[in-house]
């Protein structure tokens, strides 16, 4: 039990210094809202929280911002109305940056866009160039010895293939199932709460023969004293 | 009514109550829980949102900027950059770790018994303490059925090399491995402050004032009596409703760059000078590997165990395998070139080196309510980093990856060990490291005197009384871990003062 020392007053033990409050129904709700799992894993969660309005961009910018998106991402997979869907997503999540922040991507996707011109490298903007020259500039750009130069590609390219691989399309394409996954370690757990025990086909992998082999390996070792991977180690 | 959002303050602005709590993460709500359990009358400020276990998935769409201080774009400045990631919703960034479970060593607790003159913050003053907040989250190594592929690889390497590899101890009630700790755990086994702590609060009649950032301390005759802060609208993010709160006592606990950058604006804890200096951050590099077959690390929980063998010079290593959305942002090109080792996910193992600070960095205030923090590593830092990619990406060799990708601008991949030794200090710049951090500390220090910290072993504020600080900026020195058990340790201890103070002010008042 924990002793603390009161500055008006000689040492209490706390536990007996306590007089609980009576259980607040309001508060036991909320409480078992908080921890409930539901498995229903939305994209877009009913849970009364309201999205902010997407951060304002001229028809311009949003053009430069669409030309960029296209010398960022992969060439493949095709997928339908992609820079439409990155540029929303992205202006979705600008209201809650710094303003300073928002600001500063918004000169960052002009300054990029004007980077042709600047660096002499073309007469026109980078959205007017083909997407492999734009993508082969924007590599020259980030290798640049100028730490800001650099620095602006890397945040473009930051918030622009964190949403991309984000669509359910490019998850799929790269083998990241996460949905029913979770959903049937969701299902796994309530059984586990509920008193239920994991069985043999609820454990994960291994995958390949060589992770088997070295769990073998070092089950065999644990017999001799050696590493164990396998077995519940519960403080 | 407990639970407030943004519509319902155009009926309330001005709330009552004893203790204030800014913030609800490990801290905060840690704090505010034993306030509240006390008998206490207590209200949470959060300047995020309220989302609720069912509301977490796998989708970065809606939940980073729902879980994530600014939408996940904050970072600390110096040479280099390091982004860091904190929460910005009830519970706060426990909702967003790993939820790592480690005490701070008896060697850093010493010394903070030594700092604070407070046997309480020594090892055996800390101990009982520990045991309570571990019985709280649930503190225990994972269960069998929760581990994956890249778990069994980090911690075989360690042991094919003959290191030190530790399961960890992790705030979890029966994980089952759904390694969605970045965006909120869909099943409720990690006992984050929201599913842990605030519960509890909440039972305890405690009231959450949501999507309301403090801007002010209420200060009147010296003494701090409470809070104003501003409700932003939801659809446009502009600052509309004024929220006052008022109270017998503040405990501040919005984290170790937003705690000083509120105190800093009210001019208090100045007499030491200290007040956002001391700032910690155990900075973090990535090494990314591929092997020549299916590891699925999205399968299975985060970080099962840690590489201590080099513990003593301060580098620990760990598995913390994330979604394809942050590896896609953090690898180091773009086209084609990010979707052939985007298309090898599956074979994919992202491990993290941690090295324990070395110097300190600052937090001031910067224009329109941004901080600014300054950290520059140290060349002890840059070298341990070098050597600690080094270690690491013989482990992943040796367990037979086939290509590493490391964290230092221009030197990127490497195929065999010989790439990986031609980065040296010497032909890698300083600055060229990629970093990043969720461990932010210390910039409002505990200590025995106002000359040298900022605030006293009960956790208030020297030079304002009522005002008291319960997150991890009371650290007076880095703990080496993972810091959530530490905070909340701490935060119990100042919670549990603060109410023997209140509820002994109660009882004089009645007789």
């Amino acid at each position: 039990m924990a002793r603390v020392l009161t500055p008006d007053g000689p040492e209490l033990s706390w536990r007996r210094a306590r007089t609980p409050r009576p259980v607040d129904q309001e508060g036991e709700r909320l409480a078992a809202e908080m921890a409930r799992p539901t498995g229903a894993l939305q994209r877009h969660p009913d849970d009364g929280w309201v999205f902010a309005d997407p951060y304002p961009l001229s028809v311009d910018l949003v053009s430069a911002f669409h030309g960029l998106i296209r010398a960022l991402i992969p060439p493949a997979p095709v997928v339908p109305d992609v820079e439409v869907r990155i540029e929303q997503q992205v202006r979705r999540m600008m209201p809650y940056m710094q303003p300073l922040i928002a600001f500063g991507f918004t000169v960052v996707l002009r300054t990029l866009d004007l980077a042709p011109l600047w660096r002499g490298r073309a007469l026109k903007r980078l959205r007017d160039m083909a997407p492999a020259d734009a993508s082969a500039l924007l590599e020259e750009l980030e290798k640049s010895r100028v730490g800001p130069i650099s620095d602006m590609v890397v945040a473009v390219r930051a918030a622009v293939l964190a949403p991309y691989y984000d669509l359910d399309e490019l998850a799929a394409h790269v083998g990241y199932r996460a949905e029913p996954f979770m959903r049937d370690r969701v299902a796994l757990r309530r059984r586990l709460v509920a008193g239920g025990e994991a069985r043999p086909e609820d454990h994960i992998g291994p995958y390949s023969d060589r992770v088997r082999a070295l769990v073998r390996d070092a089950a065999e070792g644990d017999d001799e004293g050696g590493g164990d991977v396998s077995t519940e180690d519960e403080r | 009514m407990n639970l407030y959002r943004h519509a319902d303050y155009a009926r309330e602005q001005v709330f009552d109550a004893d203790v204030v709590v800014v913030g609800t993460g490990a801290g905060g709500a840690a704090a505010g829980a034993e306030l509240a359990e006390a008998g206490l009358d207590v209200i949470f400020v959060e300047e995020g949102g309220y989302h609720p276990t069912g509301s977490f998935n796998p989708y970065m769409t809606e939940s980073v900027p729902r879980l994530y201080r600014d939408a996940g774009t904050t970072a600390i400045l110096g040479r280099p950059a390091i982004p860091y990631m904190e929460g910005r919703c009830v519970g706060g960034t426990t909702v967003i770790n790993g939820g790592m479970a480690y005490r701070a060593p008896d060697e850093v607790l010493t010394g903070w018994e030594r700092l604070t003159r407070d046997a309480a913050y020594g090892p055996s003053g800390m101990a009982p303490v520990f045991d309570e907040v571990e019985e709280m989250i649930s503190a225990r190594r994972q269960r069998p059925e929760s581990i994956g592929d890249d778990n069994r690889i980090m911690h075989l390497g360690a042991e094919k090399l003959g290191w030190k590899s530790e399961l960890n101890p992790r705030a979890q009630d029966r994980c089952v491995g759904t390694n969605n700790c970045v965006l909120g755990c869909p099943t409720g086994g990690k006992q984050s402050a929201l599913v842990s702590t605030m519960p509890r609060a909440m039972r305890a009649g405690a009231r959450c004032l949501t999507e309301l950032r403090v801007e002010r301390l209420i200060v009147e005759g010296g003494r701090c009596v409470g809070v104003v802060g501003r409700s932003p609208d939801p659809r446009t993010r502009r600052a509309l409703r004024e929220v006052t709160v008022r109270a017998r006592a503040v405990v501040v606990a919005a984290g170790a760059i937003h705690t000083p950058y509120l105190l800093l604006g009210q001019k208090v804890g100045r007499p030491s000078r200290q007040l956002g200096r001391n700032f910690l951050c155990h900075p973090n590099a990535k090494v990314m590997a591929y092997y020549p077959f299916d590891v699925k690390a999205w399968q299975g929980v985060s970080q099962w165990s840690q590489v201590r063998e080099f513990r003593n010079e301060g580098i620990l290593f760990a598995e913390n395998m994330i979604p394809p959305w942050p590896v896609g942002a953090a690898l180091p090109w773009h086209g084609e070139k990010s979707m052939e080792l985007l298309e090898r996910y599956n074979q994919m193992l992202v491990t993290g080196v941690l090295v324990e600070d070395s110097t300190t960095g600052r937090v001031t205030r910067g224009p329109l309510g941004m901080p600014i923090t300054r950290y520059d590593i140290t060349d002890w830092d840059f070298h341990r980093f070098v050597e600690g990619v080094r270690r690491l990406s013989e482990l992943h060799f040796a367990m037979g990856a086939d290509l590493l990708v490391l964290p230092f601008r221009g030197a990127h991949l490497a195929r065999s060990m010989d790439d990986v030794r031609k980065v040296t200090v010497d032909t890698v710049k300083k600055h060229h490291i990629e970093l990043f951090t969720v461990h932010l500390m210390g910039t409002a220090r505990l200590g025995s005197h106002p000359d040298d910290s900022v605030v006293d072993p009960n956790g208030q504020l020297w030079d304002l009384p009522g005002c008291y600080v319960s997150d991890a900026s009371l650290f007076p020195t880095a703990v080496g871990v993972n810091p959530q058990v530490t905070i909340m340790a701490l935060a119990v201890q100042v919670g549990r003062r603060l109410a023997e103070r209140l509820l002994h002010q109660r009882a004089r008042t009645a007789a």
